[in-house]
Formats: C-alpha cells, structure tokens, sequence
C-alpha cells in the first residue's frame, strides 16, 4: 500500500519514486501545490478505484494520510 | 474517450518535453492559453499533442479568468511570453454570469443585450490581441455546458431557462473568426457532445480549483487545439492515390471482368461503394484523386467510364497511372505531372507489400494502413481526415473545381465519360443462355439450388434431389434448368423453373436465379422460355405464386410487373392463349437457347 501510494506520488509530481520519502507531506514538493493535490487526489481515485468525499481531500496531504484513507474504506493491501 | 493510462502516459511525455526533453527535428512553438476558468493542467498535454504533430511547445498559460487583462495590458505575461499561437476559452458559464445566476429575473430582451455585449467584448478583445501580435494565430473556442441556467423551466426557448441566450453566446463565439484569416475556430462544444459534458467535468474540481475540466478534458481539448494549430503552420496533404482493384472495388477487374466485381447497392459491394463516395466528398472540397493501379488500361477504364454503379468516374481523377510498372515509379510521375511534391501525396492500396513497398520507397508519402476488410474502411477515411492529414480549414471556390482545373490543363482531348446506358451495357456483356430439361447431370445442383437460393426465389419451395425425380417421373411436371455465360465468364447452372400442369393450367412451381446473375434481366428471359413452353403443352393460364419470406421481398412485383393479374393474395395468372395479351419475351440485350429433351 505505502509503496504504491508512493509510487502514485512519484508519477503525479514527475519525480523519482525513490525520491518519495515515507514522511512525505505536501510541503516536501514544490509540485504539490494546491493544484498538485487536486491532481493527486484525482490519481488516487483512480488507481484505488474510491471516491474521495470532497471535504476529507485537502485533509490527505502526506503519505501517510493518504495511507489511512483507501485502508478505511476497504481497499486491500 | 481517452484511457487512465493513456492521460498518465502523455501527461509524463508532456512534461519531459516542457522541461526540455526533445527529440530533435521539432520545429519550436510559442502557445499561449487564456481561459476564463483555471486550465493551468492543461499544459503537459498540450506540450505532448503538439510534440506529437513535430513541434517542440513553450506554454504560457494566462492567469486564469483575466483574459481581457492579459490582452488589454501590453505589459503583461502574455506579450513578454510573445505568443505564436493563442488559445482563448471565454466557457459560457463565466462570461454571462448573470445568466446563469439569476436567469429568472432577466427581462426577455436583458439576456440578448448581455450575450451580444460579452460577444462585442470579446470580438474588441480578439482584434487588439491580433493587432499586437499580427503574425499569432488565433484560436477561439466556443466551450458551453449542458447545465442550462435555469432547467425547471421547461420551454427551451423561455429567457428563465437561459437556453436560447447560451447557445447564441456559444454560436456568437463560433463566428468571431468570419473574415478574419489570423483568426480560427476551436469547436470544443461541438466535439463535447459526443463524450458528453458529464465526463469531461469534475464539480470538485471546480470547487476545489476553479477547473471546469477533468483529466480527460484537458486531454481532448489539447487534442483538438493541438489539431487546429498544426493544420495551420503546416501544408495538409493534396492529393490522395488510390489503388483500383480491391479498393475501389472488390475482385480484380481484369480477372472477373466488369460484371463480376464487387461494386453494387448490396453488401460488401455497397462499402466499396461509400468508399468511393468518401472519396468523391474529397475531392470536392479540393482534394485532388489520382489513380495508381497495375492494370491494363482497358480493363480498369472499363470500371470507371461503364459500371453503372461506379461513383468515381475517370473526370475526377486529376492523373491516371493504369499500368504494370512499380507503384513508387507510378507516384513519382504523378507527383511530376501534377507539379506537385511527394510530400503532398496520400496513397491507398488494400494490399500491405504494396502500401511497404510505396512507404519504403517514398518516405514523404503517407501511407495509411487500411483496414482489412472493406466494412471497415469508410470509417478508416473518416479517421484519417479527422486526423491531421486531410483536413481543411475551409473551402472556397477554387478548392471545389480545382480537379477540374488540372484536367483542363492536363489533356483537353481526354474523352468524356458518356452517360451510362443500361441496355447497352448489358449489350456489352453479350449474355447467352441456355434452358434445358433436368437431366441426371443436373439434378444434385437442381436441388442445391433449391435449397440455397433465397433471394430471387419466387416459392422458395425445398425440393431435395429425390422430390424432383418424383415430380418429374409422375409426368404432369416439367423443370427446366437455365446456364448463363457471358463475355467474362461462364456461370454454370444458375437457375431452375419448374412447371406442373392440371388440365389446361400450368402452374409455376418453382422459378430461381442464382443472385450471381440478378440484375441482367435474365428472369425475364427464363419466363418466356416457361411461358413458351407451357403454351406448347396446350396450357391456357399461366399460374405464378408469390410466397414472401424474409429474403425474396424484390420478387414480390415481379410477375404484376410482366402482365400477370393477381387473383388473390400472393397468386398471378396470365392468359396464353388471349391474342390481346402479350406473351413475356426474351430481352433483346440476350440471347436464348431452348433445347427440348426427348422426355419431359
């Protein structure tokens, strides 16, 4: 689970998965603007094949928030 | 619509390119987009469709809802980033705010003024933007919404639902680009219709972030700009070579002859039919056709000038080259004697060695795959010119008569297509018939006729091999057998009648022809050969029956067209012996042989 959502991470803000550490916040890219996050919660329905509620998105802004969420609704490891 | 991995794969492809990753041989491109609402995303995509179409994109994106700042104040980003192309997407939805806030409360003439106004706005905006920057091009796009401002109200043309005010503003904005040539539409409203509003849009992100596109969206409207921007800055492809056989039409002519190809009203004949009419839509926005067949002359000329159902004919063809000499030799000299470059030509063969052979040989000329089978291919052109090669930004009076043009220029003694005479090309075919008892050699294909003929088959009645031996041999029935040959080639035993005889009635049992040979007024050649022969064995009333099935409804007219009355549902009688009724005769365009057996 951590290292696909790292790996989602990598792809949404064009960098390296490896250089996607496991305390990742949105401070840590410049990428991850606001516009950023909307885009990676976007990546992150997708892949996880979810609905994020809109008022819990601006709240997934690290790794491992984001980590919780998907776990929360029944998503498989 | 445009797959998750697909949009992944570009966005990643866009942004390599905006970071400075290209591939050499792009030609660079400064584009700008100025939208009403946040469209920032749109970039990478936008970088990787024009990547993709040789140019190598810089993208400036305008602070989102400040399209007129951007181009009203020369300071701004927009005239420092010094455009080649800008886009400007004024949505509906953020220009007539009023509309669709409060759409109730407009006055009938309210909801004009503003529309009118905002299009006046833009139109001002648009022609400063071209008089500081002169050599940009301009895109507009009309972008409008499904979601009407006020949709309980039910008229659609009711000022409360605000309809009529959003699509004038969106058909406004379709026509800001009349008379300008710097100036080019972008129809995102109209291409938005076919995946509809609903999937291009995300409301959170609209809330979220002013977005009135999702992923997809952004996708398909870089596309469409990408597109639109390409077609201008670089030549479309003006002429389109065509192979002959199996393209134009199935079968090799100089094989099967003009009656046996493929090309009709019908079927698979029909889809090479509508291939050529693809074509011929072409040519007459001012696309020149050239043909590049091996073939002799004679036979592939015979097609275009004589075969009635032949949509292209040898005048809208700019140049021919009808030989046995090597398609890329071929190109070269039509590229020559249409003065035109390689560069310029599009080339379409069924057969793939042909189309590797040209594309190895000639890397300047496109050479599309076609699809395999001829149903597919209509909808293969249209991709084709939707895509970037055959497109037109429009159509002006040059473009409609310039294969007219070339021909006068080419060869002013080329001979005219005569107007297709029917009769006389039946004549041409030189058709010989030959009716003949059934007899031990043609009793297994009688049945199988039987059996499997559907369309031209008057009773459709199974008669198995045995039940014609048993018919024959209580001697009240005659079935006769019909073979056609004509100048091309022999067909064989292609139909049957069968007669049975009650005192002085003769009834047709059966009467079948082979759909091979329909069409060549061959039924009424094997009436007249039944008509005769019943007349001969004293009947006085011919009985025809009609027997409707899923198959054989072009039979239903057939014997009240020849001068049967019908007595009742589904049965026609003609007097024999009546001298005011004339007898069903043989067409003169045929020739008849009627052989009578010692039995009958």
């Amino acid at each position: 689970m951590r290292q696909r959502i790292k790996q989602l991470i990598a792809t949404t803000f064009n960098v390296p998965a490896t250089a996607v550490p496991d305390d990742a916040t949105a401070d840590t890219f410049d990428a991850w603007s606001s516009l950023g996050h909307l885009e990676l919660m976007m990546n992150l329905e997708m892949d996880f094949n979810v609905r994020i509620p809109t008022e819990l998105m601006p709240g997934l802004n690290s790794v491992e928030a984001i980590e919780d969420y998907p776990r929360s609704q029944g998503v498989a490891d | 619509m445009i797959s998750n991995t697909t949009l992944i794969e570009r966005k990643q492809r866009g942004q390599a390119l905006l970071s400075g990753v290209r591939p050499p041989g792009l030609e660079p491109l400064r584009i700008a987009v100025l939208c009403s609402f946040n469209a920032e995303p749109i970039a990478p995509f936008l970088a990787e469709a024009l990547g993709r179409r040789g140019l190598a994109a810089e993208v400036y994106i305008g602070p989102f809802g400040q399209i007129a700042q951007e181009i009203l104040d020369p300071g701004s980003g927009l005239y420092r980033f010094e455009p080649d192309a800008v886009a400007v997407i004024p949505a509906a939805e953020d220009l007539l705010t009023p509309l669709f806030q409060r759409p109730g409360t407009l006055e009938a003439g309210e909801a004009d003024r503003l529309v009118t106004g905002r299009l006046g706005d833009l139109a001002d905006w648009l022609e400063r933007l071209g008089q500081r920057r002169p050599a940009a091009t301009i895109l507009a796009v009309p972008f409008g919404t499904d979601r009407v401002p006020g949709p309980n109200v039910l008229d659609s043309r009711a000022t409360a639902r605000g309809q009529a005010a959003l699509a004038a503003f969106v058909d406004g904005v379709r026509g800001l680009d009349a008379g300008t040539a710097h100036l080019v539409t972008v129809d995102w409203d109209w291409w938005a219709r076919g995946p509809g509003w609903a999937a291009l849009r995300d409301d959170r992100l609209w809330y979220l972030g002013r977005m009135r596109l999702n992923g997809p969206g952004l996708a398909h409207l870089a596309e469409l700009i990408a597109r639109h921007v390409a077609a201008v800055r670089r030549p479309a492809r003006k002429v389109v070579a065509v192979d002959l056989d199996n393209t134009l039409w199935g079968g090799v002519v100089g094989e099967v002859g003009l009656g046996g190809i493929t090309l009709g009203n019908e079927g698979l004949g029909l889809a090479f039919q509508d291939f050529q009419r693809a074509l011929l839509r072409w040519h007459d926005t001012g696309i020149l056709l050239a043909a590049c067949s091996k073939n002799n002359p004679e036979d592939a000329l015979s097609v275009l000038d004589e075969h009635p159902d032949c949509i292209l004919r040898r005048e809208h063809f700019a140049a021919l080259r009808i030989n046995w000499n090597d398609k890329a030799g071929n190109l070269r000299e039509l590229a020559a004697e249409l003065n035109l470059g390689l560069d310029s030509f599009v080339f379409l063969d069924d057969n793939p060695v042909e189309r590797g052979w040209v594309a190895g040989a000639l890397p300047e000329v496109l050479v599309p795959d076609l699809p395999a089978d001829p149903v597919d291919r209509v909808a293969a052109l249209a991709a084709l010119a939707e895509a970037d090669y055959i497109w037109r930004l429009g159509v002006t009076e040059t473009d409609r008569s310039r294969t007219r043009s070339y021909r006068a220029i080419a060869d002013r003694d080329r001979a005219r297509v005569q107007a297709v005479d029917f009769d006389a090309f039946l004549g041409t075919l030189a058709m010989e018939l030959d009716v003949a008892p059934l007899g031990p050699a043609t009793l297994a294909r009688a049945a199988q006729m039987c059996e499997r003929t559907n369309q031209f088959n008057l009773t459709t009645r199974r008669h198995t091999a045995a039940c014609l031996e048993v018919l024959l041999a209580g001697g009240r029935a005659e079935i006769f057998t019909l073979a056609a040959r004509d100048r091309f080639e022999d067909s064989g035993v292609v139909g049957l009648g069968i007669l049975t005889y009650e005192h002085d009635r003769a009834e047709i049992d059966t009467l079948l022809l082979s759909c091979r040979v329909l069409g060549r007024q061959i039924e009424d050649a094997f009436l007249a050969a039944l008509a005769d022969s019943a007349r001969r064995r004293g009947a006085v009333v011919l009985v025809g029956r009609y027997t409707p099935t899923a198959k054989n409804r072009q039979a239903a007219g057939f014997y009240p067209d020849r001068g049967f009355k019908p007595v009742d549902e589904g049965t026609f009688t003609l007097s024999l012996d009546d001298p005011g009724q004339p007898m069903p005769r043989v067409p003169d365009q045929l020739t008849l042989r009627v052989h009578r057996g010692s039995d009958a």
